[in-house]
C-alpha cells in the first residue's frame, strides 16, 4: 500500500503528512514547524533540517536529535528536504522508516543536489535522477532536477551549505540602520572560534564571502602590531620638542621580545 | 545636515585622546595631544557649551579621570612620563608620580582614593596623593607589555577590579588588594583577537568586559573562567567599510558602556555603533563623522554621549578634518537592550 490517493495532487509535508495548496506554502510551513531554531530566543527559520542543526549547533551549541514536530521515524534532522524534494527514497510511510539504512544511504542520496546526480556514487541506490521506487506509493517526486524551486528560489538541497555564511560575512560595519538578517540572535557574524585558537595567523577577512559583491582585497588600515598608533605618533618630530625622552625610551620598548616577537610571527600575511 | 550632536565650541586644538564625564559633576574631560586638559559644560538640549577650566601639562595628554570626591580634582598622564593632579578649586597642579616612559591611562579609584596609572614602560602604579611624597607610590607592578588601555569597574560593579590591555595581546585583571599586596594579576589572559588591543572597558556590572582591537574586532568577555561562563564569549567584526570589492578594516579607538549595559564603540570609519552585547545586536548607528572617533564617554545618567571626531594617526601623519568634540542627546531606544532597562 501506498500512501493515501488524495496525496497524487497536493503538495504535502513529509515530516507532518499535512496537505498544502502549493509548494511555497509547504516550504514556509517547514521553516515555521520543522526547521525553526528551538533556542527560546532565537526562532531563525532556516531552510532545511540539516541547515537548522548546523545552525543550533554552531551559534546555541544545541544538537538536534529530532526535527520538531514531526512524525516520529521521518524526524531525522540528517535528512535534506525542502518541500517536497530530497523524500527519502524507499521510505516506509506506514511504518514511518526508511527501508534503507538512513545513516548510510539515504543521507547520502537525498543530500545531494538534483543537477549533481552524476556525481551520486554509481550504486547509490535512488537519488535524484533516479526513476521512482516502484510500488512505494511515492509522490510523483521524479521531476526533473531542480523543477520543483520555483523561479526565485535557491536551488533545492542548496541552502545549508550556504546559510552560514551571508550572516557571518554581512556584518554591522556595512552602512544601513538595519541589522542585516544574519543578526539575529543567535547568529553573531564574525563569530570567533573559540580563544584556545586565539594566536592564529591572519584570520577570516581575506576569506571570499559568497555576497553581492565578494571582497577581492582588505586593507587594514593599521597593522603594524610592533607598537601602537600613538606611538608612532609620539615620534613625530612636531612632538619631539615637548618630550624627546619618552620617544627615546620608546625605541628601547619597542625590542621587548615578549611583547612583540610573537605577534610579528603570527601576523605575517 | 546629518544631526551629530552639539559641537563643543572652544575644542583641543590637537588630536583628542581621551573623554569622560564627572559622576558627580556632570562636567566634560577632555585630553589631547596639544598638552591640554581641559572640562567642559555641555548640554545638547539647550545648546549650550562652556570650557570651564584648561590645564596646561608638559606634553600630549593621552588620559585624565577626576580624582575626588564632587568632581574637584582631575588626574591627567601623558607623554611627558608624568602623573598629574590638577586641583579645580585651587587651580594648582601637583605631579603624583612618574613613569619611565609615557602614561598611557590614569584611574582614580573613588572607595579607597588611590590613584592607578599605566604606562608605555610596562608598569602599572598605584598612588595615594595624600601621602607624602617619597611613599606615594603603594604599588609598582611589572607588565608583559606597554599598556594600551586600562578600566576600573564603575560604581554598578559589587566589586573593584582593574582590566589592563597590553602589547601583546596581554591582557590583566587586577582587585585592589592583589595589586597593592602582591602585585599579582587575579587573572592574566590573552586577547582572543589576533590583532593589537585598543581599548578595553568593563560592563558597568563588572561581570565582564568588552575589548576593542586594532582589526576591526570587538571581543565580549566574561570574567568568570567557569567553561559555562567562557562559553558565552565571543568577538565581532565591525567598523569596516566595504567599496566596489576592497574591505578597508579600521581600528576600534573607542569603547563606552551605557548605563543600561549596552555599549557605544567608535572606529577610524568616522561610525558610532551601539551594541547590546548580551544579545548580540546592533541597535542604533549614528550619522557619520568626518573622521575618526577617537574617544567616546556617556554620562552617569546615560543621557549624554560624548563623541571625539578627532584624527588619531592610524594612516600616518596626514592632513585631516579639524578636531571637534560633539555631545549628543541620548534617545532610550538607541541604548535600551533588547531585555529591556534593568532595573
Amino acid at each position: 500500500m501506498g500512501r493515501k490517493k488524495r496525496r497524487a495532487e497536493l503538495p504535502w509535508c513529509f515530516y507532518c503528512d499535512r496537505e498544502f495548496d502549493d509548494e511555497k506554502i509547504l516550504q514556509q510551513h517547514q521553516r515555521a514547524k520543522h526547521f525553526k531554531c528551538t533556542h527560546d530566543r532565537c526562532n531563525k527559520r532556516l531552510m532545511t533540517a540539516p541547515g537548522m542543526a548546523i545552525h543550533m549547533l554552531t551559534v546555541h551549541k544545541i544538537k538536534v536529535e529530532k526535527v520538531p514536530n514531526a512524525i516520529e521515524g521521518r524526524d531525522n534532522p540528517e535528512w535534506l528536504i525542502e518541500g517536497m524534494n530530497g523524500i527519502p527514497e524507499g521510505f516506509d510511510f506506514e511504518n514511518n522508516r526508511a527501508l534503507v539504512d538512513p545513516k548510510a544511504e539515504n543521507v547520502v542520496v537525498t543530500g545531494k543536489r538534483p543537477n549533481l546526480g552524476e556525481h551520486a556514487p554509481p550504486g547509490a541506490i535512488g537519488g535524484w535522477g533516479a526513476p521512482p521506487a516502484v510500488g512505494m506509493g511515492m509522490r510523483p517526486m521524479m521531476r526533473p532536477p531542480g523543477a520543483m524551486g520555483m523561479p526565485g528560489m535557491p536551488p533545492p538541497g542548496f541552502p545549508p551549505p550556504m546559510m552560514p555564511p551571508p550572516p557571518y560575512g554581512m556584518m554591522p560595519g556595512m552602512p544601513g540602520m538595519m541589522p542585516p538578517p544574519g543578526m539575529m540572535p543567535g547568529s553573531m557574524p564574525g563569530m570567533m572560534p573559540p580563544p584556545g585558537v586565539a594566536p592564529a595567523p591572519q584570520p577570516q577577512p581575506v576569506a571570499p564571502r559568497p555576497e553581492q559583491a565578494p571582497i577581492t582585497e582588505t586593507v587594514m588600515v593599521w597593522d603594524d602590531e610592533s607598537e601602537s598608533i600613538e606611538e608612532k605618533r609620539a615620534s613625530l618630530s612636531k612632538y619631539s620638542g615637548v618630550e624627546g625622552r619618552a620617544a627615546a625610551d620608546g625605541e628601547g620598548e619597542t625590542k621587548d621580545p615578549s611583547a612583540e616577537g610573537e605577534e610579528d610571527g603570527g601576523d605575517a600575511r | 545636515m546629518a544631526d551629530l550632536g552639539l559641537e563643543l565650541s572652544s575644542p583641543p586644538t590637537d588630536g583628542v585622546t581621551s573623554l569622560r564625564f564627572g559622576d558627580d559633576s556632570g562636567l566634560l574631560l577632555a585630553t589631547s595631544w596639544d598638552a591640554g586638559v581641559r572640562l567642559y559644560d555641555a548640554d545638547p538640549v539647550s545648546g549650550s557649551s562652556t570650557l570651564r577650566q584648561h590645564f596646561t601639562t608638559p606634553g600630549p595628554v593621552f588620559d585624565a579621570c577626576f580624582a575626588a570626591g564632587g568632581d574637584t580634582a582631575i588626574v591627567s598622564g601623558g607623554l611627558g612620563k608624568s602623573v598629574v593632579r590638577h586641583d579645580l578649586t585651587s587651580g594648582a597642579d601637583d605631579v603624583v608620580g612618574t613613569h619611565g616612559a609615557a602614561v598611557k591611562c590614569v584611574e582614580w579609584d573613588h572607595e579607597t582614593g588611590l590613584i592607578l596609572s599605566g604606562g608605555w614602560d610596562g608598569r602599572l602604579k598605584c598612588w595615594d596623593a595624600r601621602l607624602p611624597e617619597e611613599r606615594r607610590c603603594i604599588a609598582d607592578v611589572e607588565l608583559p607589555g606597554k599598556v594600551y588601555s586600562m578600566s576600573l569597574t564603575g560604581s554598578g560593579s559589587p566589586t573593584r577590579r582593574l582590566v589592563v590591555a597590553m602589547a601583546g595581546r596581554a591582557v590583566h585583571v587586577y582587585t585592589p588588594m592583589g595589586l597593592t599586596m602582591s602585585g599579582a594579576p587575579e587573572q592574566a589572559r590573552e586577547s582572543p583577537m589576533g590583532h593589537q588591543s585598543r581599548c578595553v572597558r568593563w560592563l558597568p556590572d563588572g561581570t565582564g568586559f568588552a575589548l576593542a582591537s586594532v582589526e576591526g574586532r570587538v571581543a565580549w568577555e566574561y570574567l568568570d573562567l567557569t567553561p559555562a561562563a567562557q562559553e558565552k564569549k565571543y568577538a565581532f567584526k565591525c567598523h569596516r567599510v566595504r567599496d566596489a570589492g576592497v574591505e578597508t578594516i579600521h581600528p576600534v579607538h573607542a569603547v563606552a558602556f551605557h548605563p543600561w549595559g549596552t555599549f557605544a564603540t567608535g572606529g577610524g570609519d568616522g561610525v558610532v555603533n551601539v551594541w547590546d552585547g548580551a544579545h548580540k545586536k546592533r541597535l542604533y548607528q549614528y550619522p557619520k563623522y568626518a573622521t575618526s572617533i577617537a574617544a567616546l564617554a556617556f554620562n552617569a545618567d546615560g543621557d549624554k554621549l560624548a563623541v571625539a571626531a578627532s584624527y588619531v594617526g592610524e594612516s600616518g601623519d596626514a592632513p585631516a578634518p579639524r578636531d571637534a568634540v560633539y555631545v549628543r542627546k541620548v534617545e532610550p531606544g538607541e541604548v535600551t537592550p533588547k531585555s529591556g532597562v534593568p532595573k
